[in-house]
């Protein structure tokens, strides 16, 4: 006689398992969006990231099983920001028309989100571990694991600060800095990509290309600035 | 579009092995965007091929976060008594630090135009 539980039960230990279960979270995610009228509270990556963290807590399955079986998902992010540098390019002229604010802004906004970040989490009590761990929060998930690594950070701490910065800037900035009357696309684009980089990124090109190539371009400018500065100002500070 | 994954999987391989090689605090990813940028700017512009695998990618990025946006609900005791500075930190810190980034790079913006030198797109 066939055994169909234990068909089905092999099926839900292997990655084809783990890639359908967040794309389906996605697509269900998008769909509630949609029928949401795309507020900004119901963005498909809230949504999808809850559906699929319940969905874990209630099987059988350990977060470790799940992270290793999307590893495919999180290889194709490598090429997802190579991609980045089609919309850059077509945007080239009008960023070299702007070289000086785009510099200036860079290391403002590099320093702001880093500072600011670490500032208030250490008014807050956070001890040194959580204080390392928000310096990075500015700065895209690959590049964060490698400073991360080298400042002594606790990574999954910081990899979440990162994604949650992502997703929650993207999201809360457009509409604040609209209330702050901040209504040039190139300027909200680019502290979006400075301080929610991937997140930041995906939110700016659903609104307007140009945002969203101003965020692109901050983003891989701040990776840059932060991969430079940080672990340097790191050991500045904890060596005194 | 198959033509241009190639592409795009071909500058991530770059962007990795130059990152590797030099030990770059650099990741890859980044080395391999401004390799492919290098390389659009001397060949003047991106093929269809190419202009249509990246904006189905980028368009895809959003899904590619949720394994790793999955993990705050995993965290378990790294978080003990830390939630208040964290929480803070994101949510307090990230708006001030977009407004201050934000609100720079318009008067930046405002300014160049008066001068003369910028241009509305």
């Amino acid at each position: 006689m066939a055994n169909w539980y234990e068909a089905l039960a092999q099926q839900t230990s292997s990655p084809l398992f783990f890639i359908f279960l967040t794309l389906a979270g996605y697509q269900l995610g998008l769909w509630v969006y949609g029928k949401s009228g795309r507020k900004t509270l119901f963005h498909p990556l809230i949504w999808a990231t809850g559906l699929v963290a319940v969905a874990l807590k209630s099987g059988p399955w350990s977060y470790e099983e799940f992270r290793e079986g999307t590893a495919p998902l999180y290889m194709l992010l490598g090429p997802a920001t190579v991609a980045l540098a089609v919309p850059l390019e077509r945007q080239f002229e009008n960023i070299r028309q702007l070289a000086v604010p785009i510099l200036v802004s860079l290391v403002i906004g590099g320093v702001a989100v880093a500072g600011m970040g670490v500032a208030i989490a250490a008014a807050a009590g956070g001890n040194l571990v959580t204080l390392l761990s928000t310096a990075t929060k500015g700065v895209t998930t690959p590049v964060t694991l490698g400073i991360a690594e080298g400042i002594g950070s606790n990574i999954p701490l910081a990899v979440a600060m990162v994604v949650i910065c992502g997703i929650y800037g993207g999201l809360a900035g457009p509409p604040m800095l609209r209330f702050l009357g901040i209504t040039e696309p190139r300027a909200t684009g680019f502290a979006l990509g400075i301080n929610s980089h991937a997140g930041g990124v995906a939110r700016a090109f659903e609104l307007d290309i140009r945002m969203g190539s101003f965020a692109s371009l901050a983003m891989c400018l701040n990776a840059v600035f932060s991969s430079a500065v940080l672990p340097w100002i790191v050991t500045l500070i904890l060596d005194k | 579009m198959l033509s241009g994954l190639i592409i795009l999987f071909a500058f991530t391989l770059i962007g990795n092995t130059i990152s590797t090689a030099l030990e770059l605090s650099l990741p890859g990813s980044v080395v391999g965007l401004l390799a492919l940028l290098v390389y659009l700017r001397l060949k003047g512009g991106a093929s269809e091929s190419l202009s249509l695998a990246s904006e189905k990618l980028i368009g895809f990025l959003p899904a590619l976060l949720i394994p790793p946006g999955v993990g705050l609900f995993f965290l378990g005791d790294v978080m003990q008594g830390q939630w208040l500075a964290v929480g803070l930190a994101m949510f307090v810190g990230t708006l001030l630090s977009i407004a201050i980034t934000a609100w720079v790079m318009q008067w930046l913006i405002k300014r160049e135009k008066q001068s003369g030198k910028g241009q509305e797109s």
